[in-house]
């Protein structure tokens, strides 16, 4: 199958004080159609500076980005990105931060208006389209940030640790949502986290990378949809990985 | 205490303390609030020097600080934002901002009359010069505080450079150019009064000018009443205008 995201040879290296310094170097990155596609790693290691190489928010000093199997400019295909922190603008209401990113994609001013109704419908924010981000809790603040990036209707979702600083019962039930969300929309989804159980939960495929930006193991994660956070197999998979994963990262 | 009542305990207050001035220094040095208000009253209704009545005067200054806060405002904010978005104009106005906000105001003043033949654009020209530093200041201070995460989201949604301006930058700053403004009406208020006391022959200053050749002081405080009446109005309306634009805040 080609893989409809394709990264080749990606390096990317950032000017410091101390000199240059390698994110990572000769790096492959692929997302199958229609795939849930992980990427876990310590804190620290590169793991958003795949998302935002891919992106185009990072230069790159070398490599190819393709697209349904054309070389592109990175950031040059259809993509929806939910931050870590939702990075809305805390001076316009919740439709009008939707309203932003939809002008930005392009979308004519007439279709606007209902895309937002829509998406913040299915992320259940229906009721707060003329409420301030402030107004919001952190929960909401970030399905506000996936209705932005779905509202764009992206080929691709990149996700940043979206769910990372949100308590454990926001998070989980964000996640159920996002699974729902994935299965109705069939959008690729390129994710990136720290989280193992949550890594397991979430993808078909867990890419590792260790703290020197390098891939050092994938994993398919083969069990059915829907899954349940609390199900014993997905502990199971979860505590046969964290032993590869942890054994490798010493 | 509620603040109309504030105001009133602040004013009683003052005008108390101006009635025992009045007492011990007699009428010559320091005429008494009724005093001052009886002349007011006169200046008010009745016509002055050049039959020009204390209200055509005040229009007169009213309409200079109005041109000025405005010019001022418009250079303040769009060299600001420049500095804020742009390295070069950043670099460019940097060199030149502490030597524009360290030449005396009382110099400019005169030197902008003498130079502009003591026309009315020579009181515009002055105060604009004058003014305009420390709002470009503090409206660049704005501008690179302006949050790069939601910067690096615009980019991420395609979000183009035009509206980047108008719905992060300037609402960003919104806060340090409102300050400005209000920074603005208070300096330019004292410094096209004090232009005109230099050298024209309407506006307040002017008159302050007259009266005082005239050893007439209880003329000058009449008209200087009508002067702070007038600012603590315009900051006051001003406040109000500025809590609603920045009520996103909460």
């Amino acid at each position: 199958m080609t893989a409809l995201l394709e990264g080749e040879d990606l390096t990317v290296r950032f000017e410091t004080d101390d000199g240059p310094l390698t994110v990572f170097e000769g790096l492959d990155v692929q997302v199958e159609p229609g795939e849930f596609l992980t990427v876990m790693g310590p804190s620290g290691c590169g793991k958003t500076t795949v998302l935002n190489a891919l992106a185009g928010l990072v230069p790159l000093e070398r490599g190819t980005v393709r697209y349904d199997g054309e070389a592109i400019e990175p950031g040059e295909f259809s993509y929806g990105y939910v931050f870590q922190e939702p990075r809305l603008l805390d001076w316009r209401t919740v439709a009008e931060n939707l309203a932003f990113a939809l002008r930005g994609a392009g979308v004519p001013e007439a279709e606007r208006g209902s895309r937002i109704e829509t998406w913040l419908d299915r992320v259940g924010l229906a009721d707060e389209a003329d409420s301030y981000p402030r107004e919001l809790s952190g929960g909401m603040r970030q399905r506000v940030g996936v209705a932005r990036a779905l509202a764009v209707d992206p080929e691709v979702l990149l996700m940043d640790e979206p769910f990372s600083s949100l308590d454990d019962v926001t998070g989980r039930g964000l996640r159920r949502d996002l699974l729902e969300l994935w299965g109705e929309t069939g959008k690729e989804i390129l994710f990136v986290t720290h989280d193992l159980r949550e890594a397991v939960t979430l993808s078909d495929r867990v890419l590792f990378m260790d703290a020197e930006g390098a891939f050092f193991d994938e994993a398919e994660i083969p069990h059915d949809r829907p899954r349940d956070f609390d199900d014993p197999a997905l502990g199971e998979t979860e505590r046969r990985l964290a032993e590869r994963f942890f054994a490798e990262l010493g | 205490m509620r603040r109309w009542l504030r105001v009133l305990v602040t004013l009683l207050a003052f005008l108390l303390a101006w009635q025992a001035g009045a007492l011990v220094l007699g009428p010559e040095l320091l005429p008494s609030p009724a005093r001052v208000a009886a002349r007011l009253a006169e200046v008010l209704a009745g016509t002055g020097p050049r039959d020009r009545g204390a209200l055509y005067h005040l229009g007169r200054s009213f309409a200079r600080v109005a041109v000025v806060t405005v010019l001022g405002l418009a250079l303040s904010t769009a060299l600001g934002l420049a500095m804020g978005v742009d390295d070069r104009a950043e670099r460019v106005v940097a060199v030149w901002l502490p030597l524009w906000m360290t030449v005396p105001t009382l110099v400019v003043v005169l030197v902008s009359m003498v130079l502009l033949d003591f026309s009315e654009w020579a009181v515009v020209a002055g105060v604009t010069f004058v003014a305009t530093p420390f709002a470009t200041a503090n409206v660049w201070e704005g501008a690179r505080a302006v949050d790069p995460a939601l910067l690096e989201m615009a980019r991420a949604f395609d979000v183009g450079r035009w509206d980047v301006l108008r719905e992060v930058y300037l609402p960003a700053t919104l806060p340090q150019v409102l300050g400005s403004v209000r920074y603005l009406l208070g300096m330019v208020w004292k410094v096209v009064v004090l232009a005109e006391t230099f050298g024209l022959d309407e506006g307040l200053g002017a008159m302050f000018r007259f009266w005082f050749n005239q050893g007439d002081v209880t003329a000058i405080l009449a008209y200087l009443s009508l002067f702070v009446v007038v600012m603590v109005a315009l900051q006051y309306g001003f406040g109000a205008v500025s809590d609603r634009l920045l009520a996103w805040q909460g």
